[in-house]
């Protein structure tokens, strides 16, 4: 009730400050265009302000409830988080320094789900001397791949989660040189980009935590070849033997409809495996955008394998159960087969800046699934609210099934600055 | 006597060449192919390379307004990139246009994404191949040029040029474009689907001098048919040439335009 109260009056407080803003914007002269408020500064920053509310229902009936609550029979909780995400940047000749982080406070009904955590997402320099050839050295995230929920050629950045794609990943340290050559033969565009991530003691340390101990060098290649993009990934690990070799590639078969796909090879001295990805994007004429995906993935764990675990946590005392929970937990995808849907629409029935969609993360080994119903509206420049209903379901011993949160429902308003 | 003659001749040509060399501009001029009047359009639009700064407006049918400002970039004829000055939900965001590919950088997301023309990164009437316009003569071909009974103010019928989509990827599939014979200029240019619909309506207005020889609208309307009560706008300002190298214009360079500013 406290929090619902907070809630409810923060959220009041904000929509109320930020409408002034909008109010404001109107009363300007129409064709007025002072374009010297956009000259360039050497410094800048920005950020953005979130605040959510969440409502949470726990599936009692999963067998990893009680290792979570191993006192109570819990079966709700209401959270308020605070976000706060600020980025700066330096340009001075031809150099840049940028930095961006982002800490956020939860205080939530119960007491074990309060946190608050701050990290650096990214914070490098990036010297451009020989432009357009540049040169960065810091914390970097690189995103690479082509797919929306799985990139299997991300192969020197943390892995995305595939239910929230779009959530901030911390970046890693590296230093990276990308060259530029441009149009040559048949291709239309091309770069070239080296990558070098060490992991020490006190760099990188968390990344693939089964190496404490290695040079990493990685290798993208990029060509644009008519209206097709195409990389081919390289990446050793010096230490460990590991060569990890990666393609994909983009294309527009028509104006509104976009094909992608990934392959990644993992190849060690155990073993070889890989992870595939296929995907399109189709926007129909009265604007609904359609993302379709399919991720394989032969290192994760057959039907059979992953009910054995579930069975196992649920026979086992809480201190022998966490090897398994572990087992489960150290990918964001735990079976072979993964389906991805979404849908949205652009301002359906006219109602502006309003842009509904439903999202469906499916795990096609053991039927489970993760739906969610996601409502954004946008009424001025830097303002957005979202509220986001989501709904696991499966069966007994399945991925979504034995997830701890049942449901959620979650409501948040986001102001950028 | 014969020395005279000569002398007359060759007076005569004088007079005649001087004539021919005269006139052939005017003749050039009165028959400028549909093509050539598509080339001369484009020039007076665009400088073959150049920087700009555009405000963007949405205005929606209640009155309520939606502005962004872009620092663009153009090479050629279907080399062009923007960047997202404001609002700050936007800034940073990039838009890239080579030939019939488009991507966006989204910082956040931080790989360029492929999008198409159809599509609007800043919703309203005007769609991304608006906002990352490329020449007209790279998408369509020049049919046909005629008078017609519209009227400059110094009198003279405005033209109209009919454009026809090179392929099907262009997002309009045919142009109506009315030509002001003295500012060589468009005044408004009608965009039709392949089923004869019209899907939106270009006005060009306020001619403007931005120096070095660059003189053209400095605003530019739509409405539709299609989004009844919406209008958006652009606003031009400080265009001037600027040679640029062609690898700005690659995916690997979005997130470094605001070093070009």
């Amino acid at each position: 009730m406290k929090h619902g109260l907070l809630l409810g009056v923060l959220m009041g407080l904000f929509f109320i400050t930020v409408s002034a803003d909008k109010a404001f914007a109107q009363d300007k002269d129409l064709y007025s265009f002072n374009v010297e408020e956009f000259e360039k500064k050497s410094w800048e920053w920005s950020g953005e302000f979130r605040l959510l509310g969440t409502n949470k229902t726990y599936n009692k009936n999963s067998v990893l409830h009680p290792l979570k609550f191993p006192d109570d029979e819990i079966d709700q909780s209401q959270e308020v988080e605070l976000q706060l995400y600020l980025e700066s940047r330096w340009d001075w000749d031809w150099s840049r320094f940028f930095v961006s982080g982002e800490a956020s406070v939860i205080r939530s009904s119960l007491e074990e789900n309060d946190d608050e955590t701050s990290f650096l997402s990214e914070g490098y320099l990036q010297l451009n001397l020989f432009d357009p050839q540049s040169f960065e050295i810091g914390k970097r995230l690189l995103r690479w791949g082509k797919g929306y929920a799985f990139n299997p050629v991300a192969l020197m950045e943390r892995v995305k989660n595939p239910e929230d794609p779009e959530a901030s990943r911390e970046g890693l340290w590296i230093t990276q040189g990308i060259l530029i050559p441009g149009g040559f033969s048949i291709f239309e565009n091309t770069s070239v980009t080296l990558v070098y991530l060490p992991i020490r003691e006190e760099i990188n340390e968390d990344y693939q935590t089964r190496y404490e101990y290695d040079n990493v060098w990685g290798m993208k290649l990029y060509g644009l070849i008519g209206t097709t993009d195409f990389d081919l990934y390289l990446v050793e690990w010096t230490e460990t033997s590991e060569t990890d070799l990666g393609i994909d590639f983009a294309t527009n078969i028509t104006p509104s409809f976009e094909v992608h796909g990934e392959l990644a090879v993992f190849d060690t001295t155990e073993s070889t495996e890989q992870q595939t990805l296929i995907g399109l994007r189709y926007l129909t004429e009265n604007e609904i955008t359609l993302i379709v995906e399919g991720f394989n993935d032969s290192s994760g764990l057959t039907y059979n394998e992953s009910k054995e675990l579930y069975q196992l946590i649920e026979v086992s005392p809480a201190d022998k159960a966490k090897p398994y929970l572990s087992q489960i937990q150290q990918k964001k995808t735990l079976n072979r087969n993964y389906g991805y849907l979404k849908i949205s629409i652009k301002e359906p029935f006219d109602w502006l800046y309003f842009t509904p969609s439903f999202t469906w993360l499916g795990n096609l080994d053991d039927r489970s699934s993760s739906n969610a119903l996601q409502l954004v509206y946008a009424p001025s420049d830097n303002l957005s609210y979202q509220l986001v209903l989501q709904y696991l379901e499966g069966e007994k011993y399945s991925q979504f099934g034995e997830n701890t949160v049942k449901n959620k429902v979650e409501l948040s308003a986001s102001y950028d600055f | 006597m014969i020395s005279i003659i000569n002398k007359n001749i060759r007076k005569s040509v004088k007079v005649i060449t001087f004539f021919i060399i005269s006139i052939i501009p005017l003749t050039l001029m009165a028959q400028q192919t549909p093509q050539e009047w598509l080339e001369t359009i484009d020039r007076n639009l665009n400088p073959p390379q150049y920087e700009s700064y555009r405000k963007l407006i949405n205005i929606e049918p209640d009155g309520s307004k939606k502005e962004f400002v872009l620092f663009t970039l153009k090479q050629g004829k279907d080399n062009v990139v923007a960047l997202f000055l404001s609002p700050a939900s936007e800034k940073g965001r990039a838009t890239l246009r080579v030939g019939e590919n488009m991507w966006l950088y989204i910082p956040n997301v931080g790989r360029p994404l492929r999008i198409t023309s159809l599509q609007s990164v800043t919703g309203g009437v005007f769609n991304n191949s608006d906002i990352l316009r490329v020449d007209y003569q790279a998408e369509y071909d020049a049919l046909s040029i005629k008078e017609t009974e519209e009227k400059n103010p110094s009198g003279k019928k405005l033209l109209q040029l009919d454009l026809k989509a090179k392929t099907g990827a262009v997002a309009y599939d045919k142009l109506e474009m009315a030509i002001d014979p003295d500012l060589q200029s468009p005044l408004k240019i009608r965009a039709i689907a392949s089923s004869g619909m019209l899907i939106k309506t270009i006005y060009f207005k306020n001619i403007k001098d931005f120096g070095e020889g660059i003189k053209r609208p400095s605003v530019v309307e739509t409405d539709s048919p299609l989004y009844k009560g919406y209008q958006s706008i652009i606003i031009f300002a400080k265009i001037k040439p600027r040679t640029l190298a062609p690898e700005v214009f690659t995916t690997d360079y979005m997130n470094r335009i605001e070093s070009l500013r």
